[in-house]
Parts: structure tokens; C-alpha cells; sequence
């Protein structure tokens, strides 16, 4: 299992710094798989959804507000951050930050879009694993960097240090939730939790760094908002008026 | 890339090519069809004729080689190593070859080699449907056509949001990134993190100011809670004639498999 966990690891840092943005591509999970992973993660878009609806009748700049938030996070998980360990870049997923400013439910709603548009125009991840793809980057991140950040919250943590909480653990669930998918679907006759060990850690070498920056820039840019413009996080939530 | 693309697909949508100019709802269970087809005709020659068809379509329909082969790269490196990932995970079959790497003995056996390419080819295949779809389908024909197959209407109106203010902050991001990097940003892995984090500190307060904005204006254009759009009318014969066709094509392509 060692030599194949080095074998793969070099196999994955061979690969172009845009493969680390890790979506599980078209045509990889079996019909039943993607089925299965397309019926776990509806309910959460669906109540995300709905949500949605409820809030935009109490408030019709809501929609507009998520929709322009949204278009920032794919933007910003577009854009590299330097991997030192890897020597190339990676790009963040994003959901920890929209989690922290939008809630977990409409994360997940605009994690399922991200995933849809990337789809289509960048050819990064497919239809037919969408499923697969939105319950790991948009439940497990969403929810993860969520409980993460609050978490931090309720242990007093600066801001800075709860939105890194919220980036790694939104960072390494995605990762995890994704290997867990493809290992269950193409462990072959291997055991289902060596495979999935093999993808994790053959992910290691530059996930842990990713995931480290990817928590550092969420903290930063958690308190360069509070600095330059508190009243944004005030009214989305994030922090009390006397934090301010 | 994504900038491009978007120039690419909105001016494919003026287009008059028949392949172009289909009713989204037609090329929408089209693409499901094809991708189920991929999925449960589970044969090498299957995906390869999908691969094959949407490539010859994307070339009728006026996109580039060159376009869609640099959006096939990425798909083309992840078949590449799913295939490797199954000589390590599948030992079934006759064994082909036996490769000693750095004294660690690598088994090819047939039924991995038989797997990885099947999954291989389901990736390229898969991508193939998809790119002709995409290259040749404007974002909102596709949401008329979301509408018309019931998908929720707050769903649709956040994709189109989504899709309108995503190129313009890109650019923005780059125009920052830019400016960033005029003023020694980015020198140093350090300051690298900290310019990142400024990058998109200012994407989201600008994102903010520019919500506000585009509420008001949306509101001065009439919107009260929904936006309107024009709903898809009955479908042209020619539209009827495409279903026709492709389906007819789709099952030849299915029974390559039987």
C-alpha cells in the first residue's frame, strides 16, 4: 500500500497545477453511483432552494445579493494561490468562505451552480457526477467550514482563526467527501478503505499546504472586510454589532 | 479561458448553423440521452462513437479544433491516470505483462487493462457530448429550456445572476491582481498569501457595493421579486426532425454495444 500510495502521489503531482482543483470527472462513477450521490445531495440543494425563496420574500435584494456573492466565491476559487510544496499553484474551493457569508444551505445551492457551470465551460468535473461532486465541495465543505467557523466562535477564537478553522475543514471534507466517492466507485478488487487511504493521502503532498493557505486567505479576508467595511459582515451576520 | 469561452458561446448564439440554432430543450435530452448511453452501454465502442459524434458535431456547428481540443486536454489527463489507477486496483485476467519500477513488481493483468480503458473512454466520451452541448448552447436558451423541464425558478434566476457577474469579476479580479503585482504584490510566497487575501477581500466588498447597485437598477427595470423571461413557444418541425434524428443515431450507437 506504501508504494502505491508514492506511486500515485507522484503519478498526481505530475499532473497540471489545474487538476488540483479536484472534481470528479464525466463518465467516472458507475450509473448506480451517480445516482445514489445525485439523491444524497438534492435534499440539501433542495432545502437550500427553498430557503432561498422564503428569504427573497422577506427581502427581494436577497436574490441578487446571493447571486452576486456567488459569482465572487467561483471567481475567487478561480484564482491561484502558491503551493511551496508542489512548486506550482492550486486553486481554493470556496465554500468555506461562501458558508461563513451566505449559511451553509445557500452555499450548497451555489456550489451545485459553480459545479454546473465549470462543467460546461472549463470542462472541470461532469453532469453525470454533479451528484458526487455537490455532496463533497458543496455539503461537506459548505457544512464543514460552517460548523467550523462557528465553532471557533464559540471557543473565542479571533476572527482570523475561525476563518482559517472554516477554510482547512471546508478544504480537507471536500477532499475527503471526493475521495470516498471515487474509491467507492473504482476500488476494483482492492479493499474500499485502502483505496480511499491510497487517494487521500496520494492527495496529502498538496492538499495539507492548500488547505493551510486556503485557511489563511479565507482569515484574511475575513478581517481585511471587517477593517475596510464591518457593516458587510454585520448585515450578512457574521459578526455582532459590538465585534465592530 | 472562461472569458473566452463566454464571447465564444453568446456569439455561437447568433449563429444560424442548424446544429446551433436546435431548440435547447431538443439538444437538453439529447445530451441526457447521450449521457446515459455512455454510462449504461458500458462499452469501449459505445463511448469512442460518442467521443467520434460529439466531435464531428462541434466541428459542423463552426467551433474550432483548437477549442475544443485545449477544453479536451484536462479530460484527456484525467483518463489518462484513471486508466493507471486500474492496473493498480483491478488483478483479474491473464496476466499481460510484468513491469519491475524501482524494484517494486507492477502487474499488468487483463481485466484492469480492460476496466481502465472503458473508463477511460467513458471520461473522453462523456466530455465529448458535453463540449458540443456547451460550445454550441447559450447559458439562458439552456435555462428556457431548465424552465420548460420544471427546474426551479429561483435556481434558474441565481444561475443567470451567477453567470452575468462572473466574467465581469474576473476581469476585475485580474485588473486587481494586476495592479496587485504593479506594486510588488506577489513577490515572496508571504506577501503572495497576504495579496491574496487582500484580492479577495476586494472582490467581496466590491461584490457588495455592485449587489446594491444592481438591485436598484433591476428594480427600475420592473423587477418585483422574479425575473421575466420569454417562455418557449412549440417546438419548429425542424426541432422535431433533430429528436428524430439524434435519437435514431443514439440507438445505432447503442447497438455497437449489443
Amino acid at each position: 500500500m506504501i508504494k502505491a500510495f508514492f506511486a500515485l502521489s507522484a503519478l498526481l503531482l505530475a499532473l497540471p497545477a489545474r487538476a488540483l482543483a479536484m472534481h470528479i470527472s464525466e463518465g467516472i462513477l458507475p450509473p448506480g453511483w451517480a445516482l445514489l450521490w445525485f439523491a444524497l445531495a438534492l435534499p440539501f440543494v433542495a432545502l437550500g432552494v427553498r430557503q432561498i425563496k422564503v428569504q427573497k420574500k422577506v427581502d427581494p435584494s436577497y436574490l441578487p445579493l446571493l447571486g452576486v456573492f456567488g459569482a465572487a466565491v467561483f471567481v475567487f476559487s478561480c484564482f491561484p494561490i502558491p503551493v511551496p510544496v508542489a512548486g506550482s499553484t492550486a486553486h481554493p474551493a470556496g465554500t468555506g468562505l461562501s458558508a461563513i457569508l451566505l449559511g451553509p444551505f445557500a452555499s450548497c445551492v451555489i456550489a451545485f451552480i459553480s459545479l454546473l457551470l465549470q462543467a460546461l465551460f472549463l470542462a472541470h468535473g461532469g453532469l453525470t457526477t454533479l451528484g458526487g461532486n455537490t455532496l463533497s465541495m458543496g455539503v461537506l465543505g459548505s457544512f464543514g467550514g460552517f460548523f467550523a467557523f462557528y465553532l471557533g466562535r464559540s471557543l473565542r477564537l479571533s476572527l482570523f482563526w475561525c476563518g482559517f478553522l472554516a477554510g482547512v475543514a471546508a478544504d480537507l471534507l471536500t477532499y475527503f467527501g471526493t475521495s470516498l466517492v471515487m474509491a467507492l466507485a473504482l476500488h476494483g478488487d482492492q479493499s474500499m478503505f485502502s483505496v480511499l487511504g491510497q487517494i487521500f493521502l496520494a492527495f496529502m503532498p498538496t492538499q495539507i499546504p492548500l488547505c493551510l493557505l486556503e485557511g489563511a486567505v479565507t482569515g484574511g479576508i475575513l478581517v481585511y472586510i471587517r477593517r475596510v467595511r464591518p457593516d458587510i459582515l454585520r448585515r450578512l451576520k457574521v459578526i455582532r454589532e459590538v465585534e465592530a | 479561458m472562461m472569458s473566452q469561452a463566454h464571447q465564444f458561446i453568446d456569439a455561437q448564439g447568433e449563429s444560424r448553423r442548424l446544429l446551433v440554432a436546435l431548440d435547447g430543450r431538443v439538444k437538453f435530452v439529447l445530451m441526457l440521452m447521450a449521457l446515459g448511453l455512455n454510462l449504461w452501454g458500458a462499452r469501449l465502442s459505445v463511448s469512442l462513437a460518442l467521443l467520434a459524434a460529439g466531435f464531428l458535431c462541434s466541428l459542423l456547428s463552426g467551433v474550432r479544433l483548437r477549442s475544443f481540443g485545449k477544453r479536451m486536454l484536462m479530460p484527456l489527463v484525467l483518463a489518462g491516470v484513471a486508466l493507471l489507477t486500474q492496473f493498480f486496483w483491478v488483478r483479474d485476467g491473464a496476466l499481460l505483462a510484468q513491469l519491475d519500477l524501482w524494484g517494486w513488481e507492477l502487474l499488468l493483468m487483463e481485466g484492469g487493462l480492460h476496466k481502465g480503458l472503458l473508463l477511460a473512454s467513458r471520461i473522453l466520451g462523456g466530455m465529448g457530448v458535453i463540449l458540443f452541448f456547451s460550445l454550441t448552447t447559450p447559458l439562458p436558451e439552456l435555462m428556457r429550456a431548465a424552465r420548460f423541464f420544471r427546474c426551479p425558478e429561483v435556481l434558474v434566476e441565481l444561475t443567470l445572476i451567477m453567470y452575468r457577474y462572473i466574467f465581469l469579476f474576473m476581469e476585475e479580479g485580474i485588473r486587481i491582481r494586476n495592479a496587485q503585482k504593479a506594486r510588488l504584490g506577489y513577490s515572496g510566497w508571504k506577501n503572495a498569501l497576504r495579496s491574496s487575501g487582500v484580492l479577495g477581500g476586494m472582490l467581496v466588498l466590491r461584490t457588495f457595493d455592485r449587489a446594491e447597485r444592481s438591485f436598484a437598477a433591476m428594480r427600475c427595470r420592473g423587477y418585483r421579486g422574479s425575473l421575466a423571461a420569454v417562455a418557449p413557444g412549440p417546438m419548429a418541425k425542424k426541432d422535431w426532425w433533430a429528436l428524430g434524428i439524434g435519437t435514431l443515431l443514439l440507438g445505432l450507437i447503442a447497438s455497437l454495444g449489443s
